[in-house]
């Protein structure tokens, strides 16, 4: 297992955001994370990158704990993300925000110039190089998300809803990114609201409710649970 | 395919031929026209240049803290200060060289701002706080010097001139103290070039925007701003050590004056935020002004107003700063 959760928990004074989750994940991987509005999906995301620190369980990554360390740490040894609502450096260019990331495993300029061309060819923003960040449409900023993630060299990529508020043209380049990714050896675990992607591309869907894992098993499994349809598919109106 | 960047990895980015071809030339103008220019002036001109590469060096030294790692730095004038005492101090009373002096100043102006930066950028002082912070260091400092016998009190620590000194005491005529900044802001601005391009540039860029996003890169911020805040102190007490030579005395109300801690921020901030040619242009541009009005002599104080007036206009034209404006517009021009 590349990822272990056990029992990991966060309370916010008394709110408790995430409750007790344990969950497996494989190297190469594709793992989707699905759940309502306030389910604790994110929260689940900033608990494994480190953004916040738990209040109870373990995390293990590639066989060491990582419950303490801190966002920078766990980033170093292989735990990449992107955020929810893109956060491109507004005042570096495409290739510029893209060479940031890859700074972290090289210090060559040549070098992190060499692994953003890289990234940047592999997502699809080669035209949009030279653009400004902060221009960018809401479809290729998810994209530049992606992509400075990817290049700092990541074995575990947290993908937290790149492909809401896209076109459906654009959902499916997301997915093939997806895909591309995956296919280079990076594990893949993403949270996504857009369910024809994700019981398309994922092999295994967790499905989070009230903070805690509701149901966990293969698209098909997930589609024909009837808990899940209760919670958070709900029933075709027709029926 | 790599282009090299002359600003803190932002970037327009016109064809990279074109771009170093400007910027090679525009270098080899400057520096030719920098060494040349002395001999066609006059005392008083050479007094000027002294004050625009004084507040150029100065002001590249603060950019680094300032505008490269974005941390309103408002205690430079102490690191500047501690250049200048350790200078002094080792010079009038145990007649070492300033030369020493200056080494002993980079090292502890180095290890103070260790020390303060440790403090304020563990505990998160962000923002206007980090600018408080710093403020009240140079503060405590001014205060401490001031009252210290053993630094010369508030009287300060004269330095007496030689005869026929040799260089090592770094004692010349105004127009050598020209070359000394000039040397000292052409190094300044190499540093913050090669700050740009480099993997700590590009790092101090995103802590600079974003911390959270930094952090998912592998960045620590705060030791990376501490290392910014070093390096940006230790370039601070050269500029103080010539300039200690060139007045010939130090005394905490000159040197840690309300219009040296601020006034060191104003050229990077006119000029330029974390731009390799931008605090230049600003300390050029500002000390002009003042030599200007202060010619046309209307009224007593009417340079001064003039200054402040500049001041205000110039953030209101250019809010991110002269240079950008220029190389945007060679940029386009470019295209």
């Amino acid at each position: 297992m590349i990822l272990k959760l056990r029992d990991v928990a966060k309370h916010f004074k008394g709110l408790v955001a995430v409750d007790g989750v344990t969950l497996d994940v494989a190297p190469g991987e594709l793992v989707g994370i699905i759940g309502r509005n306030g389910a604790g999906k994110t929260t689940l995301f900033n608990l494994i990158a480190g953004r916040l620190q738990p209040s109870g369980g373990r995390i293990e990554f590639a066989g060491a704990d990582v419950t303490t360390l801190r966002a920078y740490q766990r980033a170093r040894r292989g735990i990449a993300r992107t955020f929810q609502v893109p956060e491109p450096l507004g005042r570096l260019n495409v290739l510029d925000n893209v060479k940031a990331g890859a700074f972290a495993t090289t210090a060559s300029a040549r070098e992190a110039a060499s692994i953003a061309e890289e990234v940047i060819e592999l997502c699809n923003l080669r035209h949009k190089k030279n653009a400004e960040a902060a221009e960018l449409t809401l479809a290729d900023m998810k994209r530049l998300e992606v992509a400075r993630a990817l290049a700092t060299r990541p074995k575990l990529l947290l993908l937290d809803e790149v492909m809401a508020g896209l076109r459906p043209t654009e959902v499916s380049a997301a997915m093939e990114l997806c895909r591309a990714i995956r296919a280079s050896g990076v594990t893949l675990l993403v949270i996504e609201h857009v369910m024809f992607a994700v019981m398309n591309m994922c092999e295994r869907v967790v499905v989070i409710e009230q903070g805690g894992v509701l149901a966990e098993g293969t698209p098909g499994e997930i589609l024909s649970n009837q808990q899940v349809v209760d919670v958070y598919l709900g029933r075709p109106k027709h029926v | 395919m790599y282009s090299a960047s002359d600003v803190s990895a932002a970037s327009v980015a016109p064809p990279a031929p074109r771009r170093r071809a400007l910027l090679v030339i525009g270098l080899v103008a400057f520096v030719a026209g920098a060494v040349v220019a002395p001999q066609l002036l006059d005392r008083h001109g050479v007094a000027i240049l002294v004050s625009i590469f004084f507040w150029a060096s100065f002001s590249s030294s603060w950019n680094i803290i300032g505008g490269y790692a974005g941390q309103f730095s408002l205690g430079h004038a102490a690191f500047f200060a501690v250049g200048a005492y350790a200078s002094a101090w080792t010079y009038r009373y145990l007649g070492l060289s300033p030369l020493v002096g200056l080494a002993l100043g980079v090292l502890v102006a180095g290890l103070a701002a260790a020390a303060l930066g440790a403090i304020v950028f563990r505990y998160k002082l962000l923002g206007t706080y980090f600018a408080i912070g710093t403020l009240a260091f140079s503060e405590i400092l001014r205060v401490t010097l001031g009252n210290v016998s053993w630094f010369g009190g508030s009287g300060g620590i004269p330095i007496p001139l030689a005869p026929e000194a040799p260089w090592t005491l770094l004692q010349f005529q105004p127009v050598g103290y020209y070359y000394l900044f000039l040397a000292l802001t052409l190094a300044y601005m190499l540093l913050c070039w090669w700050i740009g391009r480099s993997r700590f540039g590009f790092q101090l860029a995103v802590v600079r925007d974003n911390e959270d996003v930094a952090e998912t890169l592998g960045v620590r911020p705060e030791s990376l701003k501490l290392r910014a805040f070093v390096l940006s102190a230790m370039t601070a007490a050269p500029v103080g050590t010539i300039y200690a030579q060139y007045v010939m005395f130090v005394e905490p109300q000159t040197f840690l004056s309300f219009s040296m801690v601020i006034q060191v921020v104003i050229p990077a901030v006119i000029g330029g935020l974390g731009t390799v040619f931008g605090p230049v242009l600003g300390a050029a541009l500002l000390t002009l002004v003042i030599e200007l009005t202060s010619e046309l002599a209307v009224r007593p104080g009417f340079s001064l107003f003039a200054y402040g007036c500049a001041l205000m206009v110039f953030p209101l034209l250019v809010p991110s700063g002269i240079w950008p404006l220029i190389r945007d517009f060679v940029a386009r021009r470019g295209r």
